[in-house]
């Protein structure tokens, strides 16, 4: 048995209301770009109906996924490698950009310099591949909402099959109209097809999380995984030539943030948590003979993370004890293996998805309510469960292989939990005779009740972050997120990540449960300074913390360990000013408090600079926490007059600011150093002081002179607030070259800005703001 | 035609007068082309991982793609196939096993016309696709049409070589005298010039566009070809790989073929 | 700057500007007037109602912040539902949780109406009215197939799953994710009768203007009945029409507004009219059209 997870996904069908917040969010992190323009890696699809692309379930055209061969083994079902190396010349079952659909835009251009004619001008469609003007024909999501049924919907690859069996059954009748949504990511199978049929060998699975990836650099184009993939869920970039898919939004899940496409979703229908697979017995498990057991052999293959054997085998993987509380936790393990309400997509084509779905009660057919029943009676609804709007058989086709047996149970429990929960809401006394007749209890469907319903997003999302050796391999150029290190520092008041907002500043946001965790907090307890030496502020002990590349025990500041670069001894008065601010201006919870003392001590040691910062610190010790925290939060947090992001001052809410954060960030590296922003952005004013502290004074001290206007717009709205951090900003600014200047105006003047010149377009209007520069 | 090549024949053997143009021709150019071709080769699998695609177009167009491709592709192969015979193995082992020279002569000319006429079949039909067919066309960088006229010129010559023998029948030049041997030279560094000297005319051209398809052959899109996957053959279906793994410094250029909507027609 | 009356004045020389203008004019985005018209309201309803703007003084949505995305409002007297502290909008919330009267005479919600007309016409409790007979009353065609391959149909201008008013109907992504320009949806018997298929061209016509639009036909439209969706943006693949040679119109183009004796009684000048409106709720939704298929070459 070999123990490995994989983050995997329930999606609850109930709950899709087909609005496609999903789908657009995506297009817009991942796939808003030339050469993918008809790639839609979460698309919604309204069923009955063909999907996206047309067809794609029919294997027989395509050749998807997996079969048995006559000695009843696995084999790709459009062919061995040799066959495959045959055929790479042209690919012979690749959907071609029609059956997905000619991606367009439109001639929006014109609505705005049109020339003067007799009516007003209107944007025409213009295809995305050839520029030229073109007709709509088709589109990601044609037939939405049952748009063309009568012309397409017998097309839908389901309808036919089942068509076949009974021309009754599915009837494309107004009476008879039933519909669902589904929505539909790539299911980062435990035995994918695509990555079997890539001859690069460019698709791989990841060992720590399952995710599955196509290597940018190693992929030439041959586009086999195209047909390999019977969820058509792996696209060509047409201009880039490599295949590119869903990549289960890794740099996210990283960091214990959820998925775009299930952050966003309005219906809060989705479920990310972590399963435990035994590695070893996939492919026999996707080799068993009959169809309908595939959904057992994949329950087998996915282990209970509460069996101690289970535990320790993990343990001896390598999976980290976080990971196997995640695990015990994850709602999609519950839903899947636990309440076994969720089911796999299309078991039959033996990839062993890991996106489950729970399918849809729909209404009861008119018939049995016409006859005065109770629809939602306990007694009719599992009578009914058979004649409801969807056919039970299209469910099984799409979920167990046509096992319409297991649908019914599935729908039977759902069907019994609205009834038990119904009779608890109207005052009644359980029931436990409802949750009995589909095999579980009062509690268990309580519980699976609250998971369903009413579960918050900490509950929905159980995501453990990613333990790194060596983080600064996985930072993707351009992304904010910072990553956690695998020190024993858990960093005070550190939130679960499910919990945690990540935009901070500037918009109103939820105020913080906690602080950057790691800023500054990293001598433990006090330390009695040795004779003639600073205190402990100035000398930091162990590696931890936001800016490691210290090594334990670094003495001067100019020693530092770590990526090692010889830097300039900064002046001691002004690291430690640097540093008292940086504390002193962040969340002050407990910890911070605690250190008052510590700061008091360092900063007497040299003359004058204990004025500045006495205000904040009698501040600090004399207000009970829950009201300094509020404080805190009120005037930083929740307003933007003091807000303590550098750039925010500069650039606002334009589209510039993120480049520049992202200059912040490069800095910071430049100095050879792992940020862990720890869900700040970059430019916040303590971080970028414990910078100038820590690890590069001189680069730290260019960033914040870089910066002077905005410190001192910050420091004179602090002053007309009459907030006692104002003197402390007033250090700071000490601390740099040039002398600050008395008011607004003179900043502008001081900061290069000339008299306000007009300018249409992307400024932040925000008077109280410096212009933006023109540059 | 064949008049112009019988007076270019010369015996093997006869004194061939060198000058200048042929040293350079057939002894420092060709160590240029390998040197620029390996050099590049290396450079670009470094440095261009991600520009280093077949940049396929049959998601736009198929129809005639999945003809020509293979007509193509196989053909080549097969082209490639004989001018190792042709150039690799010496006449001396083919004597060895008792195969004659006409024997030899006969099935070259039928395999590898055959070889030749269905590869220039199959470039000729991908060029006329890529020409005609609207976003093909606009996925083709000017690095690819450059590739295209040295690639199709590479093969007319080529097969221009193999036409020629056949009107000139029994008096048709034998280039397992004259280039083969050059060609084997040039590996132990002892290039034979005089003999590649000695070879006609259609011989040299061929032999010159091909080197020159060699020489910008790092920097087209037919690197795809060194990265043929010939070892999927061995490789297991499912590869796992761990997160940690360090990735090296990547350079990615832009791809050179315009966004197609219409803010940048 | 500029010399002349305007001096000393905003400019709202650039649209810009104007857009910034109207948003410092609303409530919703003006944090400061939200909290005066709150204030305001106290006084004159003798509720307690400044703490659903308080806090929000200094809150100013801009254009730019528009630009970059979706902002949430502020809560405004002007609006009757409460989003303070991340609540969700409803209607009629301030009325009921925080006693603002109502916008009715007695500032209740009014259930029967105890007025003559009303109970003339039967009128005084709520009741089911059917759709009027637009034939007889304004000699609109009869609803049905008149052989001459039209059919006229009740039409409707329900809001799509993705919209109220304005969605960005001109957005890409949701156009691609739809059939990509203004639509009707049609029943298989209405579109057989016009030998229409789907995502053919077509035209509705009465005799307030033409919509001009690309079918979807499905069994999910009851026959007889035609739905146009609500704002679908004229500038979005709007060719012109056959009927008047003009541009096709939006889904308004079709409906008329229909003066129903009853608004009109009391003489409280509460009616409010704008272009092709009659408030409040005006009453021009159930109306009468031709659906014809027109030529599948469009100009544009």
């Amino acid at each position: 048995m070999r123990v490995m997870a994989q983050m995997g996904m329930v999606m609850n069908l109930d709950k899709c209301i087909g609005c496609h917040t999903c789908s657009v969010t995506c297009k817009q992190a991942w796939t808003n770009r030339a050469g993918m323009e008809y790639v839609w890696f979460n698309n919604v699809e309204t069923r009955p109906g063909q999907g996206y692309p047309r067809r794609y379930e029919d294997q027989d055209r395509w050749y998807g996924g997996w079969t048995l061969n006559r000695r009843g083994k696995l084999a790709l079902k459009a062919g061995g490698r040799v066959k495959k190396l045959f055929g790479i010349f042209a690919s012979p079952v690749q959907p071609e950009l029609k059956d997905y659909y000619e991606p367009w835009t439109y001639d929006y251009k014109t609505l705005v310099d049109a020339p003067l004619g007799d009516d007003f001008p209107v944007a025409r469609p213009k295809s995305l591949i050839t520029g030229e003007d073109t007709k709509i024909t088709w589109s990601a999501n044609w037939d939405d909402d049952l748009g063309g049924s009568t012309e397409h919907g017998h097309l839908d690859p389901i309808v036919e099959k089942i068509r076949r069996e009974s021309e009754d059954k599915i009837k494309f009748a107004y009476e008879q109209t039933f519909m669902f949504y589904l929505p539909r990511i790539c299911e980062h199978c435990l035995n994918p097809s695509c990555m079997a049929s890539c001859p690069s060998g460019a698709i791989y699975k990841r060992v720590e999380d399952g995710i599955v990836l196509v290597d940018q650099d190693r992929c030439r184009g041959w586009r086999q995984c195209v047909t390999g993939c019977p969820y058509k869920k792996i696209y060509f970039n047409h201009k880039t030539g490599k295949a590119e898919k869903c990549t289960f939004c890794y740099p996210r899940v990283e960091v214990g943030l959820p998925t775009v496409c299930s952050e966003t979703c309005v219906g809060r229908l989705r479920y990310l948590g972590l399963f435990l697979y035994d590695a070893d017995a996939v492919t026999a498990a996707a080799s068993v003979t009959d169809p309908q057991d595939l959904y057992d052999a994949q329950m087998d293959v996915l282990l209970d993370p509460h069996d101690p054997r289970v535990q320790a085998e993990a343990r001896a993987q390598g999976i980290p004890d976080d990971w196997l509380d995640a695990a015990r936790r994850s709602p999609v393990y519950a839903l899947a293996k636990v309440y076994k309400v969720a089911l796999p997509l299309h078991p039959e084509y033996r990839t062993m998805p890991m996106v489950w779905y729970v399918p849809p009660l729909s209404p009861v057919v008119d018939l049995l309510r016409d006859q005065g029943h109770d629809g939602e009676d306990a007694g009719n609804l599992f009578g009914a469960i058979d004649a409801l709007r969807i056919p039970v058989e299209y469910l099984a086709e799409l979920f167990t292989a046509g096992d319409t047996g297991r649908v019914t149970a599935v729908l039977r429990k759902l069907a019994a939990m609205r009834s038990f929960m119904r009779g608890i809401s109207m005052g009644e006394d359980p029931d436990e005779s409802i949750p009995e007749s589909v095999g579980m209890d009062g509690q268990g469907m309580y519980d699976m009740y609250r998971l369903m319903a009413i579960a918050k997003y900490s509950e929905r999302y159980v995501i453990p972050t990613a333990h790194l050796e060596q983080a600064h391999d996985l930072e993707e150029p351009g992304l904010l997120f910072g990553f956690r290190r695998r020190t024993g520092h858990a960093g005070l008041g550190t939130v679960r990540r499910g919990e945690r907002q990540t935009r901070p500043g500037g918009r109103g946001h939820v105020p913080r449960p906690a602080g950057p965790a790691e800023l500054g907090h990293h001598c433990r307890g006090d330390k009695p300074a040795r004779e003639g030496e600073p205190a402990e502020l100035g000398r930091p002990r162990r590696p931890a913390g936001t800016f490691p590349g210290q090594g334990p025990g670094a003495g001067h500041p100019g020693r530092c360990r770590g990526p090692a670069v010889n830097r300039p001894a900064m002046n001691r008065r002004d690291q430690v000013v640097y540093l008292a601010a940086a504390w002193c201006l962040s969340y002050p919870d407990g910890q911070l408090v605690g250190r008052v003392p510590l700061v008091r001590a360092a900063l007497s040691e040299f003359p004058g600079a204990l004025a500045g910062f006495a205000p904040v610190l009698d501040l600090l010790e004399g207000t009970p926490p829950m009201e300094l925290q509020a404080q805190y939060v009120r005037e930083f947090d929740l307003g933007r007059r003091h807000a303590l992001h550098l750039s925010y001052w500069t650039d606002g809410d334009t589209r510039r600011r993120g480049e520049v954060l992202g200059l912040f960030k490069e800095a910071y590296r430049h100095s050879g150093v792992l940020v862990d922003l720890d869900g700040e952005l970059p430019d916040y004013l303590p971080m970028v002081l414990e910078f100038a502290a820590r690890v590069d004074g001189e680069a730290g001290q260019e960033l914040l002179q870089r910066y002077r206007a905005s410190l001192e717009m910050l420091r004179l709205g602090l002053l007309r607030d009459n907030l006692p951090h104002a003197r402390i900003l007033a250090a700071v600014c000490a601390t740099l070259p040039g002398k600050s200047p008395q008011d607004e105006q003179e900043v502008m003047r001081m900061a290069g800005y000339g008299p306000p010149t007009e300018s249409v377009g992307l400024d932040p209007y925000d008077p109280r703001l410096l212009p933006v520069r023109r540059s | 035609m064949p008049a112009l090549g019988a007076a270019l024949e010369t015996e093997p053997g006869a004194a061939v007068v060198l000058n200048t143009w042929d040293t350079v021709l057939w002894g420092v150019l060709p160590y240029v082309m390998a040197v620029v071709l390996v050099g590049g080769l290396v450079w670009r699998y470094r440095y261009d991982q991600f520009g280093w695609t077949t940049r396929s177009s049959q998601l736009y167009e198929s129809r005639l793609l999945r003809i020509a491709s293979p007509l193509f592709h196989f053909g080549l192969l097969a082209v490639i196939a004989g001018h190792f015979f042709g150039l690799v193995i010496p006449m001396a082992w083919t004597a060895a096993v008792g195969m004659s020279q006409e024997f030899y002569h006969f099935n070259a000319l039928l395999v590898g016309g055959i070889a030749g006429v269905g590869t220039l079949g199959g470039i000729v039909l991908l060029i006329y696709r890529r020409r005609t067919t609207g976003p093909v066309f606009m996925a083709t960088t000017k690095n690819d049409k450059t590739m295209y006229v040295v690639l199709t010129a590479a093969i007319v010559f080529g097969l221009w070589t193999t036409l020629a023998s056949v009107f000139e029948g029994e008096h048709g030049h034998n280039y397992r005298e004259t280039v083969a041997p050059w060609f084997r030279s040039l590996f132990i560094f002892q290039p034979d010039i005089a003999a590649m000297a000695a070879a006609p005319f259609s011989f040299h051209l061929h032999t010159l566009v091909g080197m020159a398809l060699f020489t910008i052959w790092p920097f087209t899109r037919l690197v795809h070809a060194f990265t043929a996957p010939l070892h999927y053959l061995f490789r297991p279906y499912i590869v796992y790989r761990s997160r940690d793994r360090e990735t090296k410094g990547r350079g990615w250029s832009a791809v050179g073929t315009p966004d197609r909507d219409t803010r940048n027609r | 700057m500029l010399g002349g009356a305007a001096d000393g004045r905003p400019a709202m020389d650039t649209d810009a500007k104007m857009a910034e203008a109207i948003l410092a004019f609303s409530g919703t985005t003006n944090g400061i007037l939200s909290v005066q018209g709150f204030k305001d309201l106290e006084v004159r309803t003798g509720m307690k109602l400044a703490d659903l703007a308080e806090g929000s003084e200094e809150k100013f949505i801009t254009f730019a912040q528009t630009q970059a995305g979706p902002v949430p409002v502020i809560t405004s007297p002007e609006w009757s539902g409460s989003e303070t502290g991340g609540r969700r909008y409803a209607p009629f919330t301030i009325n009921l949780e925080r006693l603002k009267p109502f916008h009715t005479l007695t500032g209740r919600m009014h259930f029967f109406l105890d007025h003559d007309w009303m109970t003339d016409i039967g009128e005084g409790l709520p009741i089911y009215r059917p759709p009027l007979d637009m034939h007889r009353l304004f000699g609109e065609p009869r609803l049905g197939s008149d052989g001459a391959m039209e059919v006229t149909v009740r039409y409707l201008t329900p809001h799509s799953k993705w919209s109220i008013h304005s969605e960005y109907q001109d957005n890409l992504l949701m156009l691609s994710l739809s059939r990509g320009g203004p639509t009707v949806w049609m029943s298989p018997a209405d579109a057989d009768a016009i030998k229409v298929h789907d995502n053919d061209w077509v035209e509705c016509t009465n005799v307030n203007g033409v919509l001009v639009a690309r079918a979807i036909v499905s069994h999910r439209m009851p026959a007889g009945v035609v739905y146009v969706h609500h704002a679908q943006e004229r500038t979005i693949d709007v060719p012109k029409s056959e009927a008047t040679g003009r541009r096709g119109g939006i889904h308004n183009s079709v409906t008329r507004l229909l003066v129903k004796p009853s608004h009109l009684a009391g003489g409280y000048a509460r009616l409010a009219y704008a272009f092709n409106y009659l408030g409040p709720t005006g009453n021009q939704r159930d109306m009468v059209a031709t659906v014809r298929r027109r030529s599948q070459e469009v100009q544009y």
